[in-house]
């Protein structure tokens, strides 16, 4: 399977549109061949920058819709290999740009409580961190990759991201994931330190305490 | 919007509240004010009660005499450093159950680490504002914090010859509830290798400070968090059998801990609250006040006041795509924190009769049938 570059296993592809400049040109399950139906969007999509190279209809590659109708892409980089023209293989040989990822919205988490098989959160905006609204949301614990679920604690803090991907080849997707921090260990110079500092504030305002 | 000032004869009650967090102010006569917790305002990004007594006409440098934190849960502490820092003249007091050291070291623990829980932060910046005031060679009342616990008088910071004489008494923590230690602090206590998780919600409630007041003819309680236990020695049942407990019934009430059951105790409305007494409270969105728990309350007092919707608000002034994923991600998804609810009583400290007005989402929930 082809997969446009992005986030890790933990997001969720979300297809805005079922057009075929999406389908032909972005997640393509390898030998599959699409019937073209709306050569325009591909043009309009940008990939007429794209360069393909036609391939034999065994091959793990992508695919372009007709090829009379994408003619302007077949000069030297593309040949017509069935009968049916409107059934062409192809490899896309490099991406005109890199995909793009935009951000909608961040959250902290902290996990205030674990349930049987969900878990509690409160989520604070990190795009707007003077803002003291809060969010409180119930997940499943299906929601955490199994890499995190270790982490998965009362006090625990994680990252939900939300943004949208242009794929190098100009599908877009609605994204998102949740990775749980791996936070960092008290050391030993912290502890000396806040041992330290506790006793400067007992001295100073619980003087009677020894 | 909010009117102007009090009279200087003239007692106010404030209550202010998002859907979490609270603050209290009192108006205790001739323009001093005493502030019981802090919040910030998620318009303004400031202290509620410094943007309050600002739109009054109040300064708090001059005004506030007295910031009381009830106990160190985030929804009653934050920006308290704040209105610290902007009332030179107000003495700060705080829970006895924080006179210790796992609370020393906490927050010493705190400085050295964004990881920490916020309202330890907060503590450190209190904190080291008056070690800062000590410094400074301020009188010792103003450079030291002042722990209470059942029975401990309040000092304000005012002149002798204010009117009326003010009395503030802590009713709780018991000393009971101030041996149980800092369980919710374990967490956070730092210990080498362990990763720097947040504390969150176990229960310093027991430690809540709550206030009696007395000024004239009025009187108010104010519940704090205090929640009641099985234990005879901490909450509101240690609270009832205390000996430092002042005489008296209380015609305004605050609701202790967003009215819920926990901190319900019958002996409280029966013998120290008189018999229809004003009673304001703030939500904890989504779980308190439940419907249960609004005809209880109602059903005791004459009237009853919430300062914002204790079911929360609805998440809706997002993106489209982030809302589709609100939507379809978590099971269940609610804001906790709204717009700031208000509910203000005022009266005069020679004739207690209320008015009572409402502002930013407050609503009144019943009457005593």
């Amino acid at each position: 399977m082809m997969t446009a570059a992005g986030p890790t296993t933990s997001q969720r592809d979300e297809p805005e549109s079922s057009g075929i400049a999406t389908l032909a040109l972005g997640v393509v399950p390898a030998s599959s061949i699409i019937t073209a139906k709306n050569p325009e969007a591909v043009t309009e999509a940008g990939h007429e920058k794209l360069v393909y190279e036609i391939q034999s209809g065994d091959d793990e590659t992508g695919l372009v819709p007709n090829a009379a109708e994408v003619s302007g892409y077949r000069s030297g980089t593309t040949s017509n290999h069935a009968e049916d023209h409107s059934k062409i293989l192809v490899a896309p040989m490099r991406p005109a740009r890199a995909s793009e990822f935009q951000l909608l919205k961040q959250w902290e988490g902290t996990v205030t409580e674990i349930r049987s098989d969900e878990f509690v959160a409160l989520l604070r905006d990190l795009r707007e961190p003077d803002d003291p609204t809060r969010i409180e949301a119930v997940f499943g614990r299906d929601e955490v990759v199994d890499g995190d679920a270790h982490l998965l604690k009362e006090g625990a803090v994680f990252s939900w991201t939300i943004g949208r991907e242009k794929s190098a080849w100009g599908q877009i997707k609605n994204l998102d994931y949740i990775r749980f921090f791996r936070l960092p260990a008290w050391t030993r110079h912290e502890v000396e330190n806040a041992e330290r500092r506790a006793d400067e504030l007992g001295a100073l305002f619980d003087p009677e305490r020894p | 919007m909010n009117g102007g000032q009090p009279a200087s004869d003239e007692f106010e009650l404030s209550i202010f509240g998002p859907g979490r967090g609270e603050c209290v102010l009192l108006h205790i006569g001739c323009g001093d004010w005493v502030c019981i917790d802090s919040l910030v305002d998620r318009k303004t990004h400031r202290p509620i009660a410094l943007s309050y007594l600002e739109g009054l006409g109040v300064d708090p440098s001059e005004a506030l005499r007295l910031l009381v934190v009830t106990h160190w849960h985030q929804d009653h502490m934050k920006g308290a450093a704040e209105v610290l820092q902007s009332a030179p003249n107000a003495f700060f007091a705080c829970s006895g159950a924080l006179k210790s050291r796992d609370f020393w070291l906490a927050v010493g623990a705190s400085e050295g680490t964004r990881h920490a829980h916020q309202p330890l932060h907060e503590f450190a910046k209190v904190l080291a504002l008056i070690e800062a005031r000590r410094a400074a060679g301020v009188r010792r009342e103003s450079a030291a914090p002042i722990f209470l616990h059942e029975g401990s008088p309040v000092p304000i910071n005012r002149s002798e010859s204010a009117t009326p004489q003010v009395h503030v008494v802590a009713v709780s923590p018991s000393h009971g509830a101030q041996m149980l230690g800092m369980r919710e602090l374990a967490a956070s206590l730092p210990k080498m290798g362990w990763p720097k998780r947040r504390a969150v919600s176990l229960h310093p409630n027991q430690q809540s400070v709550a206030l009696w007041v007395q000024a004239e003819e009025v009187t108010v309680l104010l519940g704090g968090d205090l929640e009641d236990s099985p234990d005879a020695g901490v909450g509101w049942k240690a609270v009832l059998v205390s000996p430092t407990l002042p005489d008296g019934r209380a015609g305004l009430f605050k609701v202790p801990h967003h009215g819920s059951p926990d901190a319900h105790n019958t002996g409280v409305w029966d013998t120290k609250l008189e018999e229809s007494p004003v009673a304001v409270l703030t939500p904890f969105a989504p779980q308190h006040p439940s419907a249960e728990a609004q005809n209880r309350i109602a059903f005791r007092a004459s009237r009853a006041f919430c300062t914002a919707n204790p079911r929360g608000g609805r998440v809706s002034n997002e993106d489209p795509i982030v809302l589709r994923k609100l939507r379809s991600v978590p099971r269940r998804v609610r804001r906790v924190v709204g717009d700031t609810g208000h509910v203000r009583v005022r009266m005069s400290f020679s004739v207690a009769i209320p008015t009572v007005d409402l502002f930013s989402g407050a609503f009144e929930f019943g009457t005593a049938s």
